[in-house]
This record gives C-alpha cells, sequence and structure tokens, in this order.
C-alpha cells in the first residue's frame, strides 16, 4: 500500500503541477492578492485589518474551497474520464492507494499555492503599510497560514471523495462550496456546525478574542469552540472523507465508455 | 488449468445486455475472441481483468476471481481498447511507473519497460513524450506496458486496431512468440482476419452470447446444415466430377473454365461434410488419375464461418 501510495504521489504531483487545472488554481489563488492591491489603493485606516477581512472572507471562504474542488475532484474522477484507470485498476495494488497517492500530491500542491497567496496578500498588505494595528495584522497572518493550508486538505479530501462518487463531480462540489459553505456557513444558528468553515473560523479565531472581536465587526457573530476540538474535528472529516473514498474505491466498478 | 472459466457468465449495464449465460473454458494458448461490435468482446475481457463484476454467473482467471484480485493482477497484462494514455509522459517513464506498481523495483522496472518497448518497435521513440505518438505507437506502447512484467495471461482488446501494415505484422509474429514462450494471449478483434493470423483457435460471440468455440475447421464442422465449398483444379476436371456425383455427401458440382488451355478447369463442389468428403476425395484422386494440380476450401476462412454463423 504504501509503496504504491508513495509512487502515484509522486507521479501525480508533477503532472498535477503542470496541468490546466493547476493554471485555474494559480489564477483563483491571485484573487486575495488582487484584492490586497485594491484595497491598498482606496485604504483607510478604520475598521478591522484588512489582512484579517481578505484572508477570512475571501481567502478562506471562497478561494480555499475553489482551489480544493478544481485539484480535488480530479484526484480519481480524472483518472477515468481520461479513462486511464485501466492500467491502475490491473495492477497488483490496493485500490485505495490510487486515491490516496493522488489525494496526497493534489492536497500538498492546493497547500503550497493557498500559502504562496496567503503570502502574497499580507505581503502586499505589509509593504502598503496600511496603518491598522500592526500587532493584529500580525497575528491574523500567523493563524491564516495554517488554516488556510488546512482547511485547504480536508476540503480536498472532501471533493476527492466526491469524485469517487459521482460523474460530475465539480458542479455538484460547486453547489456544496456555495449552498453550503459560503451560505450556511453565514447564517446565523447552530447550522453552522454542518459547515467545515465554522471549525476553520474556530482554529482563526477561537482563542483569539481580539481577532474574533475586529472580525465580528464586519461579520455575523457565532459561538466558537475551541482549537484544539476545531482542530480534531477537522482531522475527523479529513479522515473520514478519505476512508469513504478508499471504500468506494475500492468496489467500485469503473464503466468506461469505449 | 483453464486460463478462463465462465459459468452462466452474465453482465448487463442498466437495460443493456453486454453478456449473457456464457459458459466457457479456455485453455491455455493463442486464443482469438471475435464479433461484431456490440457483441459482448469487451465485456467479457473487463469482467476477465477484473474492472467490472459479473451481473450473475461467476467467472474465474487462472482459477481465481478477478475483480481486485492482487494475486491474480501480478499475473495478468491487460491492454484496455481505449486510446487513453498518461500523454504527458514518455513511453519509457509511463511503461517503467506500471512495471514498478507490478512490484519491481526502479532498476529492474526500467530495464524491463525498455526491453518491452522495444519488442513492440519503440526503441527510437521511448523519450519522447506519448502525446506525440501517432496512433500505432499509441496502440504499440499499451501493448509494451501489458508485456513488461512477464504476465502468464496476456488480455488484449483489439490490439491491432490502429496498426500499419508492417506494424500490425510486427505485433502479430511478436503476439506468436509470445504463445511460443508460454504466455497464453487471450485477444479480441472484429476483423476476422487479423484473428485467423495469430491463431487458429476461437471464440465467436454476437449480441453477448457464445456462438461457437474451437479451431475455425471445428466451428465449421459444426455448420452441417451449411454446404461447404471445395475448389479443384484438375486436368479431368469434367470426369472427376462425374466421380464426384455419386456420393451422398455432394450436394452439387459445377465446372468452370480454365482461362488458359492447358490448364484444365476448375470443380467446385458444394459437399455437406468436410470429415467425409475429404477422405473419399483422396482415394478417388488416387485411383482415378485426375490430374488434380490445386484444391481449396474457401469456406475454412473466418469470413465465411461468420457470414454463416451471424446473419
Amino acid at each position: 500500500m504504501l509503496r504504491a501510495t508513495w509512487l502515484l504521489f509522486v507521479t501525480h504531483l508533477v503532472r498535477v503541477a503542470t496541468s490546466k487545472r493547476a493554471l485555474l488554481c494559480l489564477v483563483v489563488a491571485l484573487l486575495p492578492v488582487a484584492a490586497a492591491l485594491l484595497v491598498v489603493l482606496i485604504s483607510q485606516s478604520e475598521g478591522p485589518p484588512p489582512a484579517l477581512i481578505i484572508g477570512w472572507s475571501l481567502e478562506v471562504q471562497l478561494v480555499v474551497p475553489l482551489i480544493a474542488l478544481v485539484a480535488g475532484s480530479g484526484v480519481v474522477a480524472e483518472e477515468i474520464e481520461d479513462k486511464t484507470i485501466s492500467y491502475l485498476l490491473v495492477r497488483p495494488i490496493p485500490r485505495a492507494s490510487i486515491l490516496f497517492g493522488r489525494y496526497l500530491a493534489s492536497a500538498v500542491f492546493v497547500c503550497a499555492v493557498l500559502l504562496a497567496s496567503t503570502w502574497a496578500m499580507t505581503t502586499v498588505l505589509e509593504l502598503a503599510g496600511s496603518g491598522h494595528e500592526q500587532g493584529l495584522t500580525s497575528e491574523a497572518t500567523r493563524r491564516l497560514m495554517l488554516v488556510a493550508p488546512l482547511g485547504g486538505a480536508v476540503y480536498t479530501a472532501i471533493f476527492a471523495t466526491l469524485g469517487t462518487l459521482l460523474a460530475r463531480p465539480i458542479l455538484f462540489g460547486m453547489g456544496y462550496t456555495f449552498a453550503i459553505e459560503v451560505f450556511v456557513a453565514n447564517f446565523p444558528g447552530t447550522s453552522q456546525r454542518l459547515t467545515v468553515q465554522y471549525y476553520l473560523k474556530s482554529l482563526f479565531v477561537g482563542d483569539a478574542p481580539d481577532l474574533a472581536e475586529r472580525l465580528d465587526e464586519a461579520l455575523i457573530a457565532v459561538e466558537l469552540v475551541g482549537p484544539s476540538e476545531a482542530l480534531r474535528t477537522l482531522a475527523w472529516i479529513l479522515v473520514g472523507a478519505l476512508a469513504l473514498g478508499a471504500w468506494v474505491v475500492s468496489r467500485r466498478q469503473v464503466v468506461l465508455a469505449a | 488449468m483453464s486460463v478462463l472459466a465462465a459459468h452462466e457468465l452474465g453482465r448487463w449495464y442498466g437495460q443493456v445486455v453486454g453478456l449473457s449465460d456464457l459458459s466457457v473454458e479456455v485453455e491455455p494458448g493463442l486464443t482469438g475472441l471475435i464479433g461484431p461490435n456490440g457483441a459482448g468482446k469487451s465485456t467479457l475481457l473487463k469482467l476477465i481483468a477484473g474492472e467490472i463484476r459479473p451481473s450473475r454467473g461467476s467467472v474465474r482467471v487462472l482459477g481465481l476471481d478477478p475483480f481486485a484480485n492482487k494475486e491474480l493482477h501480478r499475473r495478468i497484462g491487460f491492454c484496455p481498447q481505449q486510446d487513453a494514455l498518461y500523454d504527458d509522459m514518455t513511453g519509457l517513464a509511463l511503461v517503467r511507473l506500471l512495471v514498478r506498481l507490478s512490484g519491481f523495483c526502479r532498476r529492474e522496472a526500467g530495464e524491463r519497460a525498455r526491453d518491452a518497448l522495444e519488442r513492440v518497435g519503440l526503441g527510437e521513440a521511448l523519450d519522447r513524450r506519448v502525446g506525440g505518438y501517432s496512433k500505432g505507437m499509441r496502440q504499440r506502447v499499451k501493448l509494451a506496458q501489458s508485456i513488461a512484467h512477464g504476465p502468464e495471461l496476456l488480455v488484449l482488446d483489439e490490439p491491432l486496431t490502429g496498426l500499419d501494415p508492417i506494424a500490425r505484422r510486427d505485433v502479430i509474429r511478436l503476439l506468436r512468440e509470445l504463445g511460443e514462450g508460454g504466455m497464453s494471449v487471450l485477444l479480441s478483434s472484429h476483423v476476422l482476419h487479423e484473428v485467423q493470423s495469430v491463431t487458429d483457435s476461437i471464440l465467436l460471440l454476437h449480441r453477448g452470447r457464445l456462438l461457437a468455440q474451437g479451431t475455425v475447421g471445428e466451428v465449421r464442422e459444426l455448420l452441417s446444415q451449411h454446404p461447404r465449398r471445395v475448389e479443384i483444379d484438375a486436368r479431368r476436371a469434367r470426369d472427376l466430377a462425374q466421380a464426384l456425383i455419386g456420393n451422398p455427401d455432394v450436394l452439387s458440382v459445377a465446372l468452370e473454365r480454365a482461362e488458359d488451355e492447358g490448364a484444365g478447369d476448375r470443380l467446385i463442389a458444394r459437399v455437406k461434410s468436410a470429415a467425409e468428403f475429404f477422405p473419399f476425395l483422396t482415394t478417388t484422386a488416387a485411383t482415378g488419375g485426375f490430374g488434380i494440380t490445386s484444391l481449396e476450401s474457401p469456406d475454412d476462412d473466418l469470413e465465411s464461418v461468420f457470414d454463416y454463423l451471424v446473419p
């Protein structure tokens, strides 16, 4: 299992980084940077630090799931769409290793892109010296560097599994992203707990009252869980998604059109 | 042990029947799977390769259940029908990866991949990207990846499609060599003479059902209701016709005049049973001195058999 996973990881990492999907991911990753540039141009030194607002509202709530969707939905589905999965299914390897190897490669790529995006966005704001509280900006940046890649890894697992279950994972993934993760996560009440965003937000500002307070100035305030519980829940979601995906891949009959 | 044993095997896709009630055993050696498009050839091969499960019945390959069976997948090579490859990889990198996934170390996988690519005639192109290959070269890469790890059983779905005549001849020769080397080969085609050029042993499928199994001649023998055509060139063809017409296996005789005056005429006989007729003809020819110069039975070729069986 480990050997096959490693081989597929290495192969897919090179391929995913040079694919059209990668190009699309990079375009999406530039959105927060563009937003930061815009803020710099029209900057006012009032209100919450831009790094906090752009970081949360654009980077984590939109860019993270979208990049994970583009890269993650192809983990297994791409092999099926390209009809190349036949070559892997007739090799003496556990079928789950196809999912694991390709998932790891996609997750590494997603995390790298998100780290670069976050770094570029915060660097633009820092260079511009927008006059907001420097301490809060630094803290938000530090936390974003953890939350964005972690969210990317979790979403990539979810969308990779979606790709093992559905013929058009991108469409369903878009629906999930906008209807559940974006809409429900901003809807008052306890339904937020059904989203990954809730736990990412808990990890982001759950133990930082200053950040939470400034974020709540711009968004609807909700009661969050502690970072350790958030981290545990996210880990369970990631493992659960991959376990379900592995189970499906191991049992799935692949019918390719001639 | 038989390489393939299917019992009442059925597979359908929703309302569409891919394969129906197929019971068959295939012994080691080269076997051709023939039938028109939609006959169920690819479905059977996918069942054999373990990509899909039967809807009913059972299939055993080398004595094992093929679905997601690692032990079996170590022992078989599969060349799928679809023209799909990792286009961004070189031929060598692609085959080497797949051989490594079969359990070989990097060095040995590289050697095997190189050797397999050279065997299929891609020695010059192994460092080029597969995306730049011609259709024939892509077909040969598919074949290379299926043989590189040295399987006991090779399952090939339309392996000769897209090859130019020279490449086709080379691949046919390679398949024969693999067969002589002890590898069992199961190959499908809807082009009948392709299969016949590789092997005489066939399975004939039509509309998801097995129509016939055996050598081309045996299959032909099963068709007693279909008269068989025998063409004989003889200097005394008219006398030979008189000698044959009394035989109860001979349904009719006809004479065609040869263009070359000295060559004698051609006698065309329609006979009920080759097994009965040919010994009779041998005896008659030996005693009658009819000057037979050639004898052929064009109905022996697969095309004729197929025409008879598939209306």
